[in-house]
């Protein structure tokens, strides 16, 4: 059986005559989970919406991803009135031919089951993420595609992201998701991908960070000023 | 959370994209009050019409029916574009489109399942404010052997608009934005356009006038329906008689072919423009 993987060659996305993706590249395996990290308007976001099949790079390769059924959490979905959440997860079952009871049964997962009759408009910021979170995770995807997931999420329910993305892992789902929160992607990713001005500046193991004996965010700092000083 | 993967799925289940999007945007919509909004406009102006208008007129093309056809140009054109520019330019700003992609939905199946959902929404609103006001018509005299055409300049003329909406709201990066660039879209076509191409008629040679005023009535879709629905009643005469040879050939077989192709590329020419602008946002 040949390995999977996702090869990013040289990958460039340009907005105008804005840089947002410089050139990188990068592959991540099957089964691995990786968190993208890095100050905002780094490339994070741009280089997972590529992946998902949402942005068209401007220069590069993406390749082996039709061997994975992908999963999508994009950051920030606004939805209009009168959309109740438990419909529009219905209906994003339906695009992806998956039964309406599966919807049904994430939505409860989520918390969401009374929610669910409700406008989603009207939900909080955390409860609109787990909703997009059930979506990304409906038709069982090999690739979990998450853009800041835990943005907004309460201790509860930040606590429960962590354990259902270790459960991810366990299955051997390949999980690659952009986080602020350092500490909760030390805990959970396998890689850690540090991104600064459209580049790839570091690809290590979460133990690198945790062996410089810094926090990680100090640990951060520094590796962005090493780059910004033209030191890695 | 121990859910084993339904994919891959059999051919039978394989959904199809544009069919389910178009059946979310119709449910969508029917709730969306503007639609109504429109609707309620046009019934209440139409019935209005009816009860203020005397009869008359020529060849039974009277003042009353001819008021209604007017009627309805301008307000499912104003309907087509603005509810779909703000349906389109929604789902930008609100991200949706994105995820839609993300799915993955295809951006053929995207346009074309949003364009026939927006569109079925508001031919059925259209219709629910239609049939009063030709009700009423009919019982105030007017000429009830316009109202079929009637109905069907509204109904093509939203699909058009609709199309048109679509572009504005790809190209949009708001919702505001897009209600004003297709209000002004809509102000040009309806209103200035017709202006302008008589202003210009008297201004050039004799030799341009008629290439002039055909190329004027077939680029402004406002303009090929309102000649087109006299055209179809046989009424080209009360413009005069180069009108009535225009209609005399479009009421021949290879007539009614090239106004098909018009009507086709009127529908097909913004789809298309409005399918590379959302290209072209990603």
């Amino acid at each position: 059986m040949s390995v999977r993987e996702i090869r990013v060659t040289g990958l460039t996305k340009r907005y105008g005559k804005k840089t947002a993706l410089d050139r990188v590249s990068l592959r991540v395996n099957a089964g691995e989970t990786i968190a993208f990290c890095g100050l905002n308007g780094a490339g994070k976001s741009t280089l997972l919406r590529i992946l998902a099949g949402a942005l068209r790079p401007t220069e590069g390769l993406v390749e082996g991803l039709s061997g994975f059924r992908p999963g999508y959490m994009p950051d920030a979905v606004q939805f209009p009135r009168g959309v109740r959440g438990g419909e529009w997860l219905s209906h994003i079952a339906s695009l992806k031919g998956v039964p309406e009871s599966e919807a049904r049964e994430i939505l409860a997962e989520m918390g969401l089951e009374k929610a669910g009759r409700e406008e989603a408009a009207s939900y909080s910021r955390g409860m609109l993420q787990r909703l997009l979170f059930a979506q990304a995770l409906l038709g069982s995807p090999d690739l979990v595609l998450m853009d800041e997931p835990q943005n907004g999420l309460d201790p509860f329910w930040a606590h429960e992201w962590k354990l259902r993305v270790k459960e991810l892992r366990d299955r051997k789902v390949t999980v690659v998701f952009s986080s602020h929160r350092l500490g909760d992607a030390l805990e959970t990713a396998d890689r850690m991908v540090l991104f600064h001005r459209g580049r790839i500046i570091g690809d290590d193991l979460p133990s690198t960070w945790t062996a410089s004996g810094l926090e990680p965010e100090r640990y951060l700092f520094g590796r962005v000023s090493d780059a910004d000083s033209g030191r890695s | 959370m121990k859910r084993e993967g339904t994919f891959p799925l059999s051919d039978a289940r394989k959904p199809f994209p544009a069919g389910i999007i178009a059946g979310w945007e119709f449910r969508q919509l029917l709730r969306n009050a503007w639609v109504y909004g429109f609707a309620a406009v046009l019934a209440a102006v139409g019935i209005s019409l009816a009860l203020s208008s005397g009869e008359g007129g020529a060849n039974g093309f009277n003042r009353l029916s001819a008021s209604l056809s007017g009627l309805v140009i301008l307000l499912s054109s104003l309907m087509g574009i603005l509810v779909s520019s703000f349906s389109f330019a929604g789902d930008r700003a609100d991200r949706m489109l994105e995820l839609l992609r993300s799915v993955p939905v295809g951006r053929a199946g995207y346009l074309g399942g949003k364009l026939a959902g927006v569109w079925l929404a508001e031919t059925a609103a259209f219709t629910a404010g239609f049939l009063p006001a030709a009700l009423s018509t009919a019982i105030s005299g007017g000429w009830t052997g316009q109202l079929p055409a009637a109905w069907l300049s509204g109904a093509f003329l939203l699909a058009v608009y609709t199309a048109w909406g679509a572009l504005v709201g790809a190209l949009s990066k708001n919702r505001l934005n897009a209600v004003a660039a297709a209000l002004l879209l809509w102000f040009i076509s309806l209103l200035l356009f017709e202006m302008a191409l008589w202003s210009g008629v008297a201004l050039v040679p004799w030799y341009l006038q008629k290439p002039l005023v055909a190329a004027g009535i077939l680029i402004d879709p406002a303009e090929t329906v309102r000649v087109g629905a006299v055209f179809l009643q046989g009424q080209g005469g009360v413009f005069g008689p180069e009108f009535q040879a225009w209609q005399d050939f479009f009421r021949t077989l290879p007539g009614l072919a090239a106004g098909a192709v018009i009507a086709l590329l009127h529908l097909l020419i913004p789809s298309v423009l409005a399918f590379a602008a959302i290209r072209r946002e990603e």
